[in-house]
């Protein structure tokens, strides 16, 4: 990691970093004992199979090679982070922009980094209120069902052999008055996923892996997936490569 | 008039926290643009023979539609589409039905006045000729002072684009018992039947509110604080794939992009106050909602005669989420009570947004 050089401003230093070839996935904030960082995500497979790859993360840490956990603190950046959420978008129309990191910072001393920690999903107090008046990144209708259900976490939108195919993933068994109001208690299948990988996170990307998300496509003769995860035969391959069904890791996620 | 000029800034009326929508930086929102816009909406001599109006097609009482299948220009040409309804088209990122270029109300106003395939207003060719019908006209020469106060050269077809599109953005559409719901939190405004049809139309069985999405009920939204503008075309099954091209078939968005995956793409459209704006689909070819909710429920169409006949339930592109549904007969009415809850009476009704020469809204 680098390592702040005490007589450098931050200002001067950013400067300096594309000089020192450095580049965008390792930032370092100097005066204080945070060090700016950035975690990078990508796609493992190819990116041609995919119109729609976004998801929402939060509840990042870095472990550290004693196995201790390291807080990341999400830097405000509008409109693709806010300090508790970031979306990321890893792919789809040519005429809007992409987002591959998360911006924040992460306190000093954790020497290398052996893996992270990451759950994909919105904080359930965040994810049932009205999008229009919700601050960025949880404003883009296209990650909202309504109210009662909350925002898709993962949206796969993939073409695949010429054929369209999706896989939403959100908290489903919601329970309020209508689907345009909000649940009082958490959701039955919240289906945050909770992820832990080994690597390095500051050197290594956080990958989404398509060929699982293929197989399930043709496995499901591309009839879509958006709910009733546990029980829709559609769903049954796309779900069980999430890890959210007990006893069967997940496959979706690798860092490399 | 013109030595008092006052340009007085639009003020919107949204429900509590709805962003503002975006407004060209050269064509700011003023009262007075706004009211010169209305009377040249409903004014026939805009079009080059004198006989239509842009309300002859988008009638205020069918949410500025039509109740045609498909609209016919001024010269008797036929249009192949159906007239779409101006509701929040504020909000609207992207015109017609299936474009992917047009993007502002002020380009989108030219297709009308200027388009010769099919020839609507026919001003092509007449733009002086209908700019000296207005100069001479004293009610217009105030009405342009007031709107473009500052401008040297008022009465052109800029400045009529201007306030065409300054009119038409003020047709706000937020006073449904759906929107009282919604937004301002009343559990009165809908019936139970109404909630009932809602949460189908939400539910992941119909899959309605995937295309049909946010508060417009349509993809094509942008407004102050959207960061991307998603433009998402699509094939619903109406009509079968065809490899070869049928003369005078409506590809859709094929025909501006020339990409054969984009055959037979077409924009989701609104769907408030769709129960006063039959027929439905591009084409008008679906008559009722009851209609629409059947080829929804097959998941798509086949026809077996007409110039493209064939199964469009099985066009290779077609949305996957048009994958076909049941519904119980208490279902079916619950979802119609429902898309009626999306009706804004004070919308269809509002003297505001008339013929200012008075003529009844139902024309």
């Amino acid at each position: 990691m680098l390592r702040c050089p005490p007589r450098i401003s931050t200002g001067t230093l950013l400067i300096l970093l594309p000089a020192l070839g450095l580049g965008t996935g390792l930032l370092s904030s100097c005066g204080s004992d945070a060090t700016r960082v950035a975690i990078r995500f990508g796609i493992d497979g190819d990116a041609a199979n995919a119109k729609v790859l976004q998801f929402y993360v939060h509840a990042i840490e870095l472990i550290d090679e004693h196995g201790k956990p390291h807080p990341f603190r999400f830097a405000a950046d509008s409109p693709w982070q806010s300090e508790r959420v970031a979306l990321i978008d890893l792919a789809g129309d040519a005429s809007t922009s992409r987002r591959f990191a998360v911006n924040g910072t992460v306190e000093e001393g954790g020497g290398d980094y052996s893996g992270i920690r990451l759950t994909i999903g919105v904080p359930f107090e965040l994810n049932h209120a009205n999008p229009l008046t919700a601050a960025a990144p949880l404003d883009r209708g296209e990650m909202f069902w309504n109210w009662q259900s909350g925002h898709k976490f993962l949206r796969a939108d993939l073409l695949v052999a010429g054929r369209e195919w999706s896989f939403h993933l959100g908290s489903t068994g919601c329970s309020s008055a209508s689907a345009l109001r909000p649940p009082a208690q958490p959701c039955a299948q919240p289906n945050e996923m909770q992820i832990e990988l080994n690597g390095n996170p500051l050197r290594d990307v956080v990958q989404l892996r398509l060929e699982p998300l293929i197989a399930a496509a043709q496995a499901a003769n591309y009839v879509v997936c958006t709910g009733d995860y546990q029980h829709d035969p559609a769903c049954k391959d796309a779900y069980a490569a999430t890890g959210l069904q007990p006893g069967i890791p997940q496959t979706l996620w690798v860092l490399q | 008039m013109s030595g008092c000029a006052r340009e007085t800034p639009y003020q919107w009326h949204l429900p509590p926290g709805f962003p503002l929508p975006r407004v060209p930086e050269d064509n700011a929102l003023t009262v007075e643009k706004a009211e010169l816009g209305r009377h040249l909406f409903y004014d026939e001599r805009l079009s080059a023979n004198g006989t239509q109006s842009c309300a002859s097609c988008h009638h205020q009482s069918h949410a500025f539609s039509e109740p045609a299948a498909t609209a016919t220009g001024s010269t008797s040409q036929k249009h192949r589409r159906n007239s779409m309804a101006l509701v929040n088209v504020a909000y609207t990122s992207t015109f017609t039905w299936a474009h992917s270029g047009i993007n502002t109300i002020e380009q989108h106003v030219l297709l009308p006045l200027f388009g010769d395939k099919p020839v609507e207003m026919g001003a092509a060719g007449h733009e002086q000729e209908i700019l000296a019908r207005l100069r001479t006209d004293a009610t217009y020469r105030e009405l342009f002072a007031r709107a473009f106060p500052r401008a040297s050269e008022r009465v052109t077809f800029d400045n009529v684009a201007k306030a065409l599109a300054s009119f038409v953005r003020t047709l706000l559409s937020f006073d449904s018992p759906f929107d009282r719901y919604a937004y301002y939190g009343d559990d009165s405004a809908l019936t139970e039947a109404q909630v009932r049809g809602m949460n189908l139309f939400m539910s992941e069985r119909l899959e309605c509110a995937h295309c049909h999405a946010g508060f417009n009920f349509s993809q094509f939204v942008t407004h102050e604080s959207t960061a991307v503008v998603e433009r998402a075309f699509h094939v619903t099954g109406l009509y079968p794939y065809s490899e070869t091209y049928i003369s005078g078939a409506d590809y859709g968005l094929f025909a501006v992009t020339g990409n054969v995956a984009d055959k037979d793409r077409f924009k989701a459209p609104t769907l408030r106050n769709i129960a006063r704006s039959a027929p439905y689909m591009h084409d008008g070819s679906l008559a009722t909602l009851d209609e629409v909710i059947d080829f929804y429920a097959a998941g798509g169409r086949v026809l077996t005669d007409g110039p493209r006949p064939g199964d469009g339930r099985a066009h290779p592109s077609k949305n996957p989420f048009i994958k076909g549904f049941t519904l119980t007969a208490q279902e079916r009415q619950d979802l119609l009570d429902f898309l009626s809850s999306l009706t804004d009476e004070q919308f269809l009704t509002n003297p505001a947004l008339a013929d200012p020469r008075g003529s009844p809204p139902n024309r």
